[in-house]
């Protein structure tokens, strides 16, 4: 995998040189995530500046992520895998970060199972929900096409509004 | 319905509702959509009912065969993505999620024609 940097640690050290380990710990508290695209669509995005919230899925318009796991990578990557498979294009593996502190702060909504039919009809595809931040299972419809949890995938983390202006590049992997 | 039926209900509706919208719209045969699915998709993906690719529609997964090489090359990335989105939107309506199996497919290619129209191309049959 390659990967270009933008990789936290060189600014780490500059951080310990000039403040001390102690409150360089206090940099490394982040909460970090991962989002699986093309090069097709992050092209249309920017490669750097601002994170576009054009996702479309299960609670609406948003910027949809998984936990940076090793779960949350390989689902990211899988869809990743997908999506270049329908246009031609590369998968590609954006991790972001976020502060803990503004990650707490954040106006949230958790999705219960039972709560995913109703919040898909209210905000599937392009609704905005008005949270910064929505938890919840990735859906899947069973045969009789009800909408229920997907347990072979992992939390997803959809972000929108400020949620998006909080979160950080970290690194971008083009993938194999 | 038998176990090997329910472990691949999701493949049998994607299966046959492309062999329906790629013969109305692109001319191809069963043959070819079984042959462009295995190769693009694999089985491995096909067989698992719960893979993530089953997170969409069978139609998100054919907008892009439905752009004319032509117009792909005057489109740029973003514009191509919105595009895609536009062709979406042709499909959509109560059976979207699920189309029936004697669904007419014309009125479906006929809203897809217009909004083609509107950059001066049709559908092109393509080879699968």
């Amino acid at each position: 995998m390659q990967a270009l940097a933008y990789t936290k640690s060189y600014l780490r050290f500059e951080y310990e040189e000039v403040v001390g380990k102690n409150m360089a710990a206090k940099v490394d508290e982040w909460v970090y995530f991962v989002h699986g695209t093309t090069t097709g669509e992050w092209k249309s995005t920017g490669l750097s500046g601002e994170i576009k919230s054009i996702g479309k899925g299960d609670f609406g318009l948003g910027f949809y992520t998984f936990e940076d796991s090793s779960w949350g990578r390989q689902s990211a990557s899988s869809w990743a895998n997908l999506k270049a498979k329908k246009d031609g294009s590369k998968p590609l593996l954006i991790r972001l970060r976020m502060s803990v502190t503004d990650f707490s702060t954040l106006n949230r909504k958790d999705i219960a199972d039972k709560k995913l039919a109703e919040i898909h009809r209210k905000w599937y595809p392009d609704k905005l929900t008005s949270f910064e931040l929505v938890v919840g299972p990735v859906a899947k419809r069973d045969i009789n096409g009800k909408r229920v949890p997907n347990r072979d995938y992992p939390t997803q983390f959809k972000f929108e509004g400020n949620g998006v202006l909080k979160l950080t590049y970290d690194t971008i992997e083009y993938l194999k | 319905m038998n176990k090997i039926d329910l472990d691949n209900y999701n493949k049998q509706y994607y299966l046959s509702v492309w062999k329906e919208m790629l013969k109305e719209f692109l001319g191809w045969s069963e043959v070819d959509v079984i042959h462009w699915a295995k190769e693009t998709w694999t089985e491995e993906v096909l067989d698992n009912p719960d893979d993530i690719f089953y997170h969409q529609t069978p139609q998100y997964w054919i907008t892009y065969l439905l752009i004319p090489a032509s117009l792909k090359t005057r489109l740029s990335s973003e514009e191509c993505i919105e595009f895609e989105q536009r062709l979406l939107l042709a499909f959509k309506d109560k059976h979207h999620y699920n189309f029936p199996e004697d669904t007419d497919w014309r009125p479906y290619k006929a809203r897809i024609e217009q909004i083609l129209s509107e950059y001066g191309e049709r559908l092109a049959a393509i080879p699968a």
